[in-house]
């Protein structure tokens, strides 16, 4: 571990994937030592079960693997190339019926409070998704977050906010609009 | 959802924002993906929700993982990582590696099934994921065993259509072209595999009619490539 660098710097696992890809077992598992713990409480999130949660950063990290030589720079940090393979991985688990959520195993994430949210300023990226989102309508910022932690389906944005399915389509489509545009500035 | 169709004044960021999130039904998100392989704008729109978003991530509260869980990485990639065999030319082993590169790059690139998990001892000489043109989802997975065996298995219902079947190729680097190594039912099959089981060596699912007899792959539905297993 002592070799990566902070969150900060965008890349700082490229070069272990690029190990990864020329059969270096450690590189591997310095990823496993940097990422885990953060990647297994996405999954455990999504999926409620910490067992599933495992299955997930098993089969994800198997992926990283096999496909570490294909991981492309330019296509994106290497970072949000984990995160995503966590959460598409947890989400298709999830949907595929074999798992109901097993909400009593999970601490609250209490994502409309300021200190959740205060979370997002460790980082440059970060900071400005914070600052956009604070700069939303409260219920679009929480329909997006649900959504993204949570792992949620529209209809369950909508259970969760107790609005009406088609205006919380709405509403997270005219938030991922202005928080683009206020990214973009 | 209404298909791959960016909204009026937006561009692909809402639709490429409502992918990431995961926000889309399974038709919806692999409609996205098969045209973010010909958008360059909707494939960058994805990436750039990526890693705009990703640091939503830590708003949630680490989970140590259990002692047990490198352990079973660790068990599972005793063989080194593979590399994309060059290709030797036009035709669908071009198109199968062209295919795994791009998508690799895209979100929904996870190819694994609990069912594998499940799949006990003896290793596998070689195995191979298998995914629609153009979709990063995998639909079956085959296997070669040291038996000189292939065990395909789907990974989602397949319904083929009346007066079809599933003819399985592959293309080991001897053969001149893809050879029919025989038929498989909707539910999977095994069949022989004389070669060796090569990294790289492309594998391919196609639809055939009834009872002709195959000279030629037919329409192909499902491609991809062997991973070596350990030696």
């Amino acid at each position: 571990m002592a070799d990566i660098p902070s969150d900060d710097t965008e890349d700082a696992l490229a070069p272990l994937l690029h190990r990864c890809a020329a059969g270096d077992v450690a590189a591997l598992r310095q990823i496993y030592d940097h990422q885990a713990p953060r990647l297994k409480g996405l999954a455990l999130r999504i999926t409620g079960s910490h067992a599933v949660a495992e299955d997930v950063l098993h089969d994800v990290f198997l992926h990283i693997w096999q496909q570490a030589g294909r991981f492309d720079e330019r296509r994106g940090t290497s970072r949000a190339w984990l995160t995503t393979l966590v959460r598409f991985r947890a989400l298709e688990v999830l949907r595929r019926g074999a798992r109901e959520r097993v909400v009593s195993e999970l601490p609250d994430v209490q994502d409309d409070q300021p200190d959740a949210y205060a979370q997002l300023l460790a980082s440059g990226q970060g900071q400005a998704l914070h600052a956009c989102l604070s700069a939303l309508e409260p219920p679009r910022r929480r329909a997006i977050t649900l959504a993204f932690v949570e792992g949620f389906t529209h209809g369950e944005v909508a259970a969760a906010l107790g609005m009406p399915l088609g205006t919380v389509k709405s509403l997270i489509r005219r938030g991922l609009a202005s928080l683009k545009r206020c990214l973009d500035q | 959802m209404s298909g791959a169709a960016p909204e009026e004044g937006t561009g692909w960021d809402v639709l490429a924002g409502e992918y990431v999130l995961g926000l889309l039904d399974a038709d919806a998100a692999r409609s996205v993906e098969q045209r973010a392989l010909g958008e360059p704008a909707l494939a960058a729109a994805i990436t750039m929700w990526q890693d705009r978003l990703d640091p939503l991530s830590d708003m949630v509260p680490q989970a140590a993982p259990s002692d047990l869980l490198w352990q079973r990485i660790a068990n599972d990639v005793r063989q080194p990582a593979p590399a994309p065999q060059a290709s030797r030319g036009a035709g669908w082993r071009a198109a199968a590696i062209a295919f795994m590169g791009i998508a690799a790059g895209l979100a929904a690139f996870i190819l694994w099934s609990a069912a594998s998990r499940q799949t006990v001892a003896p290793w596998p000489r070689a195995v191979a994921l298998l995914s629609a043109p153009g979709s990063a989802i995998a639909t079956l997975r085959a296997q070669v065993t040291g038996a000189g065996t292939i065990t395909v298995v789907p990974l989602r219902h397949l319904d083929v259509a009346q007066g079809k079947q599933l003819g399985f190729w592959a293309w080991p680097s001897s053969e001149k072209a893809p050879v029919l190594l025989g038929m498989i039912a909707p539910d999977g099959g095994q069949l022989r595999f004389p070669y060796p089981p090569r990294e790289g060596t492309p594998v391919m699912v196609t639809l055939e009619p009834a009872g002709a007899p195959q000279k030629a792959p037919g329409p192909t539905l499902y491609l991809g490539l062997l991973i070596a297993g350990p030696a």
